[in-house]
């Protein structure tokens, strides 16, 4: 175990494989910051360069985009609005809140450490229970993903700032929009109009892109004149005082963990993993008001579970050979070419490798802050640039990315109807947050249940009386309530 | 000044004029019509990496999924035929139009040549108590739809050979759709199915760990990664729907193109790259040039033309 | 009547409706399970009562505050402008027509003509240096 925990670290300490790790956080945090390009993109487009690298070169490399975009994609979450990867819409909430209030500083510096310190948990829940959380992950039947699905929606609420009605109408709008294309279960093409493009339903990236991208352009435009010009000039100070690490600390360690174990589940990673750790952070806050007007502890909560997810992704894929997300599903593939197969196999025959992938993990982490803190600075630049360049720039590189997803041109056609749709919500007052989590959850949840009842026959009793979808189902239900029973004790007691 | 307009011109608008010279002058563009990251692309990937020395000009892969495919082969068949766009070839080509997904198949664009061909396997847990595949058909037919069969979608080419499977054998399953081979894989192994069929490179590794067993092979002859493992036509069943891989291009290629492109990939198949992709992806490495492939393509397209409906019917009763 | 907020409901309240009658022409589940129709259905019901709840409190908040839109020229002009840069895309030149869009843009936006083609040249070369020569994607 020692030798090979030695054999791990010095496959990476070698100065090209640590050049290649440093390249792929650069590169990962540019594909993160646009907000056309995602870290899937990034890892799927540098993946046939790894080809011709040794294999501890390539992963190094291709983990090191993974790791570097997704803080990347709080950057223009916080400073401008527009979350740069599907994982950041929640930091933008807290984020951007804190750039209009002059602290976009401490925010950038909170993104980029919490996001380091988030991963550096979810590795140590890695190397410590990476087969118990695997076990778990694999527990996940269809009637399980169904109760996180029902449990992710039931956040809906919280997450609506206020207008719970409209969250949840918008909500209902992001599950029917996930309706489109053909039926889960019997390939019977829904709304599709007789289009194709639509048989494999509405992209996710081109509506991200229009609600929050386009749409924040729209709605500046229209605002430019009568409330502000530019949103933020002052940066603040970067790094956090030791009384708000203090106050951030339970929501960090509740952000990695739940990132942890929502990447770890097969096919749900940060996107949904942060909006969940924001609305529970939110929950046992003691400053629930706060949240979404610049809470330090939401921001931490989200930055953490971005990157937590990819601990997690990270462990199904090691453990079980399983993509735990989009990304790892082509690191496997990746990894493939270089003839080793991810599994519990991998652990047995070749543990230096996994220990090599843990190590690769913990300096990429370190990457992120370092590249992160030294770049809050320059990046601040931003501001300084004339808003109509920005916007100019949001425009064009949101068209050309939803374009460059699947080189469709119904894609920017999505965006833009997304775009235009995103600016009179926001003009109605219509949280954006439940749409997007309608969208993602709308298919986990149909057709999970559809499976369940194909398994149990028809039976809906099979279902609620597992031991996980029970307890999803007791969260569901009674956290959206516990704030209001917590209330009505308290007058009691007084 | 015609000079800065013609050069201003490929500036501007990339190049788009007729090709002059020995084809091929420029770069050739080759659609996958699956995402990063699978199978049809690395095999579009690397084969292109390997052909690209022979042919004298780079290929550059793009990726344009959905539909089954119906979208980048509708997009290839579109383009200029000129062998300056080209497109990845799989077993879904001559699927989509009975599925209704486009109006387009093997007969209506130029076939290059295939490379390679993927048999789907039967498996099941490796604590599951059906050890042979005749135990696991009989135990199918004395209680019809107990066994629930994990497949990678309605319209997929391995849920197809689940329904061969059922209309050759009279067995019945309970058919859960999943979005993929990885999720029917995953849900298998997570003990919420009973069994799955897939190609065999998909579970090759999960054989491997231990975690599943192959009952059959979907094929005439064995396959080189499980050669222990009977296959249907041996067990006398005549059924199995492979996967293949190949590449074509718009209708009307000229003749000297497609010559010139299978005489580049034949170059490119026979290297120990593509030998050592096969062995690692559980595919089988099988050349058909221009010809062969046309009339393995149509026998495809005809084949699927005539069971879709009877197995979309079997599977909807 | 709050206005703004009686279109909203109204609005989906007849997409609710929609989904509701189009869920009904799917095919229906076999042996007791779920058809193609059920979710459509379920939510399309589950729309319109929330978009009633919020009809109901328009209603009930009164007032007659629509939606307010400052500066609605520029926003629908610049809407407008990518509306008709959408629809050129893929007839050839995207340096020359990205340029030029951009540079009307930010024109029309106040910017004045050498610093709004002065960007757009920057933006145009940044973003078909990343695309199309550093991700392969083909911009026509």
């Amino acid at each position: 175990m020692g030798a090979e925990l030695l054999a791990g670290l010095t496959a990476v300490l070698d100065w090209e494989v640590l050049g290649f790790l440093t390249a792929g956080v650069t590169l990962g945090a540019i594909f993160g910051a646009l907000p056309g390009l995602t870290a899937t993109m990034g890892v799927a487009v540098l993946t046939p360069l790894t080809f011709w690298v040794s294999a501890e070169q390539g992963l190094a490399m291709l983990l090191g985009i993974y790791c570097g975009a997704i803080p990347a994609g709080g950057i223009p979450a916080i400073l401008i609005n527009v979350p740069g990867t599907p994982a950041s819409i929640a930091t933008s909430w807290d984020g951007y809140a804190l750039a209009r209030q002059g602290r976009a500083g401490l925010a950038l510096g909170i993104n980029a450490l919490l996001s380091a310190v988030g991963q550096l948990t979810s590795i140590l829940f890695l190397a410590l229970l990476a087969f118990p959380i695997a076990g778990f992950a694999l527990k996940f039947g269809p009637a399980e993903y169904f109760g996180l699905a029902l449990f992710g929606i039931s956040l809906m609420a919280g997450i609506s700032k206020g207008r719970v009605l409209k969250g949840l109408l918008a909500g209902t709008l992001g599950l029917a929009l996930a309706l489109v294309g053909l039926d889960p279960m019997t390939a019977y093409p829904r709304y599709t109009f007789g289009m194709s493009e639509f048989l494999d339903g509405i992209s996710f990236v081109p509506v991200m892109i229009g609600l929050f991208g386009l749409a924040e352009v729209f709605v500046q435009i229209s605002e430019r004149h009568s409330i502000r010009e530019l949103p933020v000039k002052a940066l603040g100070r970067i790094l956090p005082r030791r009384d708000e690490w203090k106050k951030m600390l339970p929501s960090m360690l509740s952000g990695a963990g739940l990132g942890t174990i929502v990447g770890a589940i097969p096919a749900s990673g940060g996107d949904i993993g942060s909006v969940i750790a924001w609305e529970q952070a939110r929950r046992i806050s003691p400053d629930k008001e706060e949240f979404g007007k610049g809470s330090l502890r939401g921001l931490a909560a989200s930055c953490a579970a971005c990157n937590g997810a990819i601990g997690g992704a990270m462990t199904t894929m090691l453990t079980l050979g399983i993509p735990g997300d989009a990304v790892s599903a082509i690191l496997i593939g990746a990894l493939l070419i270089h003839g080793i197969q991810p599994g519990p196999l991998l652990f047995q025959n070749n543990r230096a490798f996994v220990f090599s992938i843990v190590f690769l993990l913990v300096f990429a982490s370190l990457l992120i802050m370092l590249i992160g803190l030294v770049g809050a600075r320059p990046l601040a630049g931003i501001l300084r640039i004339p808003s109509p360049w920005l916007w100019a720039g949001i425009v064009l590189f949101g068209t050309v990315g939803a374009y460059a997803l699947n080189n469709a041109v119904v894609d920017i056609w999505v965006m833009f109807a997304a775009g235009i749709a995103g600016f009179f919500f926001r003009k109605a007052q219509i949280p954006l947050g439940s749409l997007v989590l309608g969208l993602i959850l709308g298919p986990m949840m149909e057709a999970n249940l559809r499976r369940a009842l194909i398994i149990g026959r028809g039976d809906w009793s099979g279902i609620p009386t597992r031991p996980i979808v029970l307890f999803f189902l007791i969260a569901a239900v009674l956290l959206p309530v516990l704030p209001w029973i917590r209330s009505k004790l308290f007058k009691r007691g007084e | 000044m015609l000079r800065v307009i013609a050069a201003a011109t490929v500036l501007l608008g990339g190049a788009c004029g007729p090709a002059d010279g020995p084809y091929p002058s420029r770069e050739i563009k080759l659609i996958v019509q699956a995402s990063p990251g699978g199978t049809s692309d690395t095999v579009s990937r690397v084969m292109a990496g390997l052909a690209e020395e022979d042919l004298g000009a780079p290929i550059v892969c793009e990726n344009k999924p959905g539909a089954s495919g119906a979208l980048a082969f509708s997009y290839v068949a579109r383009r200029p035929a000129d062998g300056y766009t080209i497109g990845h070839a799989p077993v879904e080509i001559a699927v989509v139009r009975s599925l209704g997904y486009a109006d387009i198949g093997p007969s209506d664009v130029s076939l290059i040549c295939m490379v390679s061909k993927t048999a789907p396997a039967l498996v099941v847990r490796a604590d599951s108590p059906w050890k042979t595949f005749e135990e696991f058909v009989a135990g199918a037919r004395r209680e019809p739809g107990r066994i629930v069969m994990a497949n990678s979608g309605i319209g997929s080419i391995w849920h197809f050979n689940v329904l061969l499977l059922e209309q050759g054998s009279g067995a019945r399953f309970t058919h859960l759709p999943y979005a993929g081979s990885s999720g029917a894989l995953v849900s298998l192994i997570g003990g919420h199915s009973d069994a799955a069929v897939a190609g065999v490179g998909e579970v090759v590794a999960h054989v491997q760990s231990g975690s599943l067993r192959p009952l059959a092979v979907f094929d005439a002859g064995r396959s080189g990664v499980f050669p222990d493992v009977p296959t249907t036509h041996e067990l006398g069943y005549e059924i199995g729907a492979p996967a293949w891989s190949g590449f074509f291009g718009p209708a009307g290629l000229p003749e000297q193109a497609v010559a010139k492109l299978a005489s580049a990939f034949k170059r490119a198949f026979q290297t120990p790259e593509w030998e050592k992709l096969c062995a690692e992806r559980g595919m089988e490495a099988l050349y058909l040039d221009h010809e062969q492939f046309e009339r393995f393509a149509l026998e495809q397209q005809k084949f699927f033309g005539d069971a879709i409906p009877k197995l979309v019917r079997l599977g909807a009763g | 009547m709050h206005r703004a907020d009686g279109v909203t409901a109204a609005a989906f309240a007849a997409l609710g409706a929609y989904l509701v009658a189009s869920g009904g022409g799917f095919p229906a589940g076999a042996g007791g399970l779920p058809g193609a129709g059920f979710f459509p259905q379920t939510i399309g019901a589950l729309m319109v009562v929330l978009a009633l709840g919020l009809l109901f409190k328009a209603r009930q908040r009164g007032g007659t505050a629509g939606f307010a839109f400052a500066n609605a020229t520029q926003t629908a002009g610049a809407a407008g402008m990518l509306l008709v840069y959408l629809a050129l895309w893929g007839t050839g030149f995207f340096p020359l027509r990205t340029v030029l869009f951009l540079t009307l843009l930010l024109k029309f936006l106040g910017q004045r003509w050498r610093s709004a083609a002065g960007a757009a040249l920057v933006l145009t070369t940044l973003a078909t240096a990343a695309f199309q020569y550093g991700l392969n994607v083909s911009l026509e």
